[in-house]
């Protein structure tokens, strides 16, 4: 550890001096090292500007900032973002199943609190022509194995716990669509996420 | 019979009618907290208007509520300023792409007609009756007349150089000095300007610590600057010359810490206010030193 924080620090700054343009996803997005890593004055892991990694996306990717919005998932302490997003490619710069780019940069296996590493069938979003109909970004399909981002880790939800034939959840839609459980307000169930009635609920004319 | 059931009929209509008069929103409880992200935040006379951007809408705290008014925005609130005689909240909506106004009583009373991409953050000027936005979109400051709402000139543009800007998402009226500071988020940088847009100045740092991420900024009655970086988890206050002098709060969720500081205010008696983002709040601080 003593000899690898120097070689870091070395390694940081060289990078800097020639103008390194980033590592992963961030290479020729004009966000180069110092975009995260310091030198000096470093508080968190790997010379992160922020005490930690959460902190360091929420820096950009709140709700005024110039990345898209995300916020902490709402389920209790010890869940951030990097157990779902590889931070060196948190925009993309790895590949889905059909071999185009994910975009969110989701990681392959998720190190679940329940079952230990599980490997996570990601696929399409499915709104393309041409895309598995049955699959989506949550892969919530209506057969299982429920092994999408997001049910990898669930084991208590009412709808798509791991690997567990549950009832299909409300219509087939996917967990982060249609405002249900958006990442910006920590995947929360709608009804405790603050949002807007109207949101979901047309008072007059719903069907 | 007809008589009975025309009775019963009546007492359960005012019952209805009494209960849905005296329901608030129970913000607060555990079901719903009080605040869910606090964007941007700003003080008049005391009062506290915060924009919380996922729930859509603004608190309003007075000085003796305990409870806020909640007014409904129909988009995504950003910037947010309040203008005097009479009281109206400038809003930035960043789902509209306008600034608009709102009423105390939270009734839309219309747009600015020019479009602004990314209303970030709105100071005014009244006794010049000017009204500043910072706009993300087109990286720059939009100023507007504050009788006609017509866009009356702006500065900025993309870029690194001394006046233009890469992001600017916080900005502030200077009423001491007659300035403006405007927080320039991915230049990591704060920038000061007369009212007409000339720069003045460019501040990076505070002592040894480099400014990361500025998000919102404010400045107090002698002329003292507060800026929120939310990655460094913590507002930094310079001197009217951009001379550091303090810093306050710390990275955590205890009692004088904060996660994600998105924006700063300063009340008429010297307490900072922070918005703070991740954890869910607006934390005051002394200025400067301790925690309130």
């Amino acid at each position: 550890m003593k000899t690898v924080v120097p070689l870091l620090v070395v390694v940081v700054s060289l990078l800097a001096l020639v103008g390194g343009d980033g590592s992963g996803a961030y290479a020729g997005s004009g966000q180069g090292c110092t975009t995260c890593h310091f030198t000096h004055g470093a508080m968190g892991p790997q010379l992160i500007g922020a005490a930690t990694s959460e902190n360091l996306c929420l820096s950009c990717h709140s709700a005024a900032g110039p990345g898209p919005e995300a916020a902490v998932h709402n389920q209790g302490p010890g869940f951030t973002c990097v157990d779902c997003h590889n931070f060196r490619y948190p925009h993309g710069g790895q590949v889905n199943y059909a071999g185009n780019t994910n975009l969110a940069g989701l990681r392959a296996t998720i190190d679940t609190p329940a079952n230990g590493p599980l490997p996570v069938r990601f696929e399409s979003r499915g709104t393309d022509v041409g895309d598995p109909p049955e699959y989506s970004f949550a892969d919530d399909s209506t057969q299982g194995p429920w092994d999408g981002i997001c049910e990898v880790c669930h084991t208590q939800t009412d709808y798509h716990r791991y690997n567990e034939a549950t009832t299909p959840h409300y219509d087939g839609r996917t967990c982060t669509s249609s405002r249900c459980h958006l990442h910006s307000t920590g995947f929360a169930d709608p009804h405790d996420s603050g949002l807007p009635c109207r949101t979901c609920h047309q008072m007059h004319g719903g069907r | 019979m007809r008589q009975r059931t025309a009775v019963t009929a009546a007492i359960l209509l005012l019952g209805w009618a009494f209960a849905a008069a005296a329901w608030k929103p129970r913000l607060g409880s555990s079901r719903r907290p009080a605040l869910l992200f606090p964007a941007r935040i700003c003080v008049d006379g005391g009062r506290l208007v915060v924009a919380d951007s996922v729930a859509q809408c603004l608190y309003v705290w007075n000085r003796r509520s305990r409870r806020p008014r909640v007014i409904s925005v129909a988009g995504k609130p950003l910037g947010v300023a309040v203008v005097s005689r009479p009281t109206r909240f400038l809003v930035g909506n960043a789902t509209k792409h306008s600034v608009e106004l709102y009423s105390p009583g939270g009734r839309l009373l219309g747009r600015f007609p020019e479009p602004v991409g990314i209303p970030q953050a709105i100071a005014v000027a009244p006794a010049k009756g000017l009204v500043f936005v910072a706009d993300a979109a087109d990286h720059s400051i939009k100023v507007f007349d504050l009788r006609s709402w017509r866009l009356k000139y702006r500065f900025g543009g993309p870029g690194g150089g001394p006046g233009e800007f890469d992001f600017p998402s916080g900005i502030a009226y200077d009423s001491a000095g007659e300035r403006l500071v405007v927080a320039d988020l991915m230049n990591r940088r704060l920038q000061v300007f007369d009212l007409d847009g000339n720069w003045i100045q460019t501040i990076t740092r505070s002592g040894t610590r480099p400014m990361v991420r500025p998000q919102g900024v404010a400045v107090d009655r002698a002329g003292n600057i507060y800026v929120a970086d939310s990655l460094w988890a913590g507002v930094y206050v310079f001197d009217p010359a951009g001379e550091p002098l303090d810093v306050l709060g710390e990275y955590g969720t205890g009692r004088g810490q904060v996660r994600t500081p998105l924006d700063v205010a300063v009340a008429a008696g010297g307490k900072v206010l922070v918005a703070d983002f991740t954890n869910r709040r607006i934390t005051g601080f002394a200025a400067p030193g301790g925690v309130q």
